[in-house]
């Protein structure tokens, strides 16, 4: 079979199954709201922990940081994936889990309604709204480009950009709409294991390839023999103290402030499947992050000499010197998979917000889940516009998401666990949080300067942090002696 | 302890191969990442209280 007959073959099991997947989830997501956003609370322990690790992990671990890792070598493991390790779990202690059982008490579906119900605020709800609306959307332009892109790349130009990122919104938003929740979660069990399965496997693969079949004992030294400093740690940018530590603060906290993570924590069956999940994530981010990182680094012994972000393609190179052609589908397969199992469940999200937070909940639950449907295309066609117009500006815009989620976790984590946080304590913090936090990205360098200090060496993400836990507990103290007062 | 065994700038980063095969570096984050697992299991068995009532 040739190149291009295995990739169309690849590609059309690929989109068939999820399809039929979305198809199998229809009939039960059509029975009642719950069943449709929030899969009637039932998802259990492997189904959850690949709908989460699916959703956690976008194509920006498979392409970016193979890029990244090229330049910066084992560092970029280093100030990541450790941290993560430990700082998710957490996240999912303190916030994921009183959000999974208040908001089975409430009847909430989305986080933005969960929080609106918790203070008693509608003001609370379209603010959460407005600000993951605003991050999400500039994270979605990242992801379908990337999936664009490689396709693009793949087919040779085959493909135009434009049409492959809408192929992907496409069936994306046809099997998310079809099956809702349960649809996107049992869909990231199969795109969690084609990324998980082929990264693990091409570790070893590659490993021979760069070292002509002498494994991984020969790969590392391969790579002692080109530059041994790929080995270290640099100790400039993100890995002096300072950058060090904001930067471990958000990715950390960010990923709890994705909506599309809060919203499949609450819809875990239990306490127990969320305790599993933490067990097992730091053994999924070990299979994952040292291949990822790997083949950056033993890419720059196999083509060095790429400048800049040109060290992106690093992934696509690796793949294509080193697999057979007719597995080389493969490699696109494991990205489209990183994308799609994040991008439906931005898809539902988003739509299920719009549906229940803007708009009033329907009595009528069919009605809803029709409304969540036609959101969900209006936040498809919403996405593709933004890309189509917004050209290369968007991505330097995205880069500000991740940091601007952690302006929300003062908000997040002590309308969980402090009893006496209130609204106005809420909407000071997140008002303020990213004041502050716009205020320190125009210090560093303007929008596109997440990653560089802002004041006193720390980055700006620190700064919106620190304001947004000021704010909370000001708001609040206020709020509470205005009334002592009354 | 275990983020200041991850602030570890105390420490001298070196590119050393351990056994021939692991860089002292990625060998050195992969121990404390078994650490922090070891961490999670018995956070989640001692600290982490389960609540069905909800």
């Amino acid at each position: 079979m040739d190149p291009a007959t295995s990739f169309a073959v690849a590609l059309a099991a690929y989109v068939l199954l999820v399809l039929s997947v979305g198809w199998l989830a229809t009939r039960r997501a059509s029975s009642s709201s719950e069943e449709y956003f929030l899969a009637g609370r039932g998802l259990g322990t492997l189904v959850l922990f690949m709908a989460l690790f699916g959703t956690n992990c976008t194509a920006f671990v498979l392409v970016g940081i193979p890029g990244q890792a090229y330049h910066d070598g084992l560092g970029v493991f280093s100030v990541n994936a450790p941290i993560i390790a430990l700082g998710i779990p957490l996240t999912f202690w303190a916030i994921g889990a009183p959000a999974r059982r208040l908001a089975a008490q409430y009847g909430a579906m989305t986080p933005a309604e969960l929080y609106s119900r918790r203070f008693g605020s509608r003001a609370v709800g379209v603010l959460l709204f407005a600000f993951y609306t605003l991050y999400t959307l500039l994270y979605m332009v990242t992801a379908i480009r990337g999936a664009a892109v490689t396709l693009n790349v793949v087919t040779e130009g085959g493909v135009p950009e434009w049409v492959g990122g809408a192929a992907v919104l496409v069936v994306a938003v046809i099997y998310t709409s079809l099956g809702g929740m349960r649809a996107t979660a049992w869909t990231n069990v199969l795109q969690g294991a084609i990324f998980l399965g082929f990264m693990v496997a091409v570790f070893f693969v590659f490993a021979d390839g760069v070292s002509d079949g002498a494994g991984v004992s020969g790969a590392m030294q391969a790579v002692r023999e080109h530059d041994e400093r790929l080995l270290g740690v640099k100790d400039a940018g993100l890995y002096v103290p300072t950058a060090w530590t904001s930067w471990g603060l958000a990715i950390t906290l960010t990923v709890i402030a994705f909506p599309h993570m809060l919203v499949r924590l609450m819809a875990a069956d239990s306490d127990r499947a969320l305790k599993n999940v933490c067990r097992l994530y730091p053994v999924a981010i070990i299979a994952l992050w040292v291949p990822a990182v790997m083949i950056g680094v033993w890419g720059a012994v196999a083509f060095p000499g790429l400048e800049g972000r040109d060290s992106d393609q690093i992934f696509s190179l690796m793949v294509a010197e080193y697999l057979p052609p007719a597995l080389s589908a493969l490699g696109f397969l494991a990205v489209l998979a990183a994308v799609m199992s994040t991008l439906d469940a931005q898809i539902l999200t988003l739509g299920s917000m719009l549906s229940r937070d803007v708009m009033k909940p329907s009595s009528d639950e069919r009605r809803d889940i029709q409304r969540g449907r036609i959101f969900s295309v209006v936040i498809a066609v919403a996405v593709f516009l933004l890309w189509q117009v917004g050209g290369q500006s968007i991505f330097s815009l995205a880069s500000i998401a991740f940091s601007g989620y952690v302006t929300l976790t003062p908000t997040l984590l002590f309308g969980m666990r402090w009893p006496r946080f209130n609204a106005r304590g809420a909407i000071t913090s997140i008002l303020v949080a990213n004041a502050v936090y716009f205020l320190a990205l125009a210090r560093a360098g303007g929008i596109g300067s997440a990653k560089d200090p802002a004041w006193f060496g720390f980055l700006p993400v620190m700064w919106g942090l620190v304001a947004g836990v000021v704010g909370a507990v000001l708001g609040t103290l206020w709020s509470s002696r205005t009334a002592a007062r009354a | 302890m275990l983020l200041v065994l991850h602030h570890d700038f105390w420490r001298e980063r070196g590119v050393e191969l351990w056994f021939g095969w692991v860089p002292e570096e990625l060998a050195w984050r992969l121990a404390w990442m078994l650490l922090t697992l070891g961490y999670l299991i018995w956070f989640c068995a001692a600290v982490w209280v389960e609540d069905e009532a909800a």
